[in-house]
């Protein structure tokens, strides 16, 4: 059987990390699966790490704020380091539903793909509730990252994501700090890894706040269309 | 070039070759660093002392006053110093972050082998 990670990045996660960390404890219990987790507390300022301690949930410092992708990078490290098959993306904040892990790491398990990418979008059931900007923004990044690829990625922003262990060692080795996600997904469909997307639904959200904030769009629109054509044209980030 | 002008460039360029010994001297800078602002001192006092080397290339660029020919070089030297003081600070960006992850990753482990103690 393969060895899964959760890697959980948080950040200020207070509210909802100790709930997040219990619903994966419950669930293993309950549908007797094996999901080990590590929550990369990424400096926070509020009482995420002092909860972790107290509740001894395995978890990792940072020294300082990393962001994002410094965050996941340390996660890869950790699953390389102790020898995972499996790496998953899972957000602190109660958004990923623990149960539509099993649907991310079959495809791997099967070895039918490398990267998986959960997505809210090609599912009919839209419980995935969204700011219109936002949508819009995805959609024409898909668009573009179909440009550039000649591949249909549909929710290209979803951090819910599963990976084999090749990318783990690739990931650990070096992992883009901006947009970690489309950027990846962009350096993956480049090589030609086995890219798929499954279906899942998101919660909104129970705490925190995205990362991508309203007022950066425009910045964050352009930064993604360069950063990912450079990913185009050095094929890697 | 008027007179004040070039004293003031020649000043100018002594000053920044002293401040960047000083800082040298002090061990605050490495000679590595330090070779940039040797560099741009010189070619200041250059411009100072034999305009007319200069002033060819001034006046073919389009330059008619000297004083905006200083002014452009400066700027321009003072483009590219940025450039590659942001190389510097990505690349160190970079390795203090690597050095962060790996001071994680270690402390986690420590706690771990503590623990099992």
């Amino acid at each position: 059987m393969s060895k899964v990670l959760l890697i959980i990045p948080a950040y200020d996660e207070d509210a909802s990390i100790l709930r997040t960390c219990q619903g994966i404890i419950d669930y293993n219990k309950e549908h007797h699966t094996h999901y080990d987790f590590i929550v990369i507390n990424d400096s926070s300022n509020d009482s995420t790490g002092q909860i972790l301690d107290e509740a001894k949930l395995p978890h990792i410092d940072h020294i300082y704020n990393l962001g994002i992708g410094g965050a996941m990078q340390t996660g890869y490290k950790y699953a390389r380091d102790y020898g995972y098959d499996i790496a998953v993306q899972f957000d602190g904040d109660g958004q990923h539903d623990i149960s539509y892990v099993a649907d991310l790491i079959r495809p791997i398990q099967d070895d039918e793909a490398s990267l998986v990418i959960g997505s809210r979008f090609i599912t009919n059931s839209g419980h995935f509730r969204s700011t219109f900007a936002r949508r819009i923004g995805i959609k024409i990044i898909s668009d573009y990252m179909q440009l550039l690829t000649h591949r249909r990625i549909t929710d290209t922003t979803s951090g819910f994501r599963a990976c084999n262990h090749q990318l783990i060692t690739t990931f650990a080795q070096d992992y883009p700090s901006e947009y970690p996600e489309p950027v990846t997904t962009t350096f993956c469909l480049l090589r030609h890894d086995r890219v798929v997307e499954v279906p899942v639904k998101m919660n909104a959200r129970e705490a925190g706040s995205s990362s991508i904030r309203t007022w950066k769009n425009v910045y964050y629109m352009i930064n993604v269309f360069l950063t990912l054509l450079v990913v185009k044209v050095r094929g890697r980030y | 070039m008027s007179l004040p002008l070039t004293i003031a460039l020649i000043i100018f360029s002594v000053i920044l070759i002293a401040s960047a010994s000083v800082l040298v001297a002090k061990g605050k800078i490495p000679i590595k660093y330090s070779l940039l602002w040797y560099f741009f001192a010189i070619l200041i006092l250059l411009v100072g002392v034999i305009p007319d080397a200069f002033g060819a290339i001034g006046r073919l660029i389009g330059f008619n006053i000297m004083s905006d020919l200083v002014i452009g070089v400066i700027l321009v030297v003072l483009i590219f110093l940025n450039i590659a003081l942001t190389v510097m600070i990505a690349s160190q960006r970079r390795r203090v972050n690597l050095v962060s992850q790996e001071v994680a990753l270690l402390k986690k482990e420590l706690e771990d082998v503590k623990r099992k103690k």
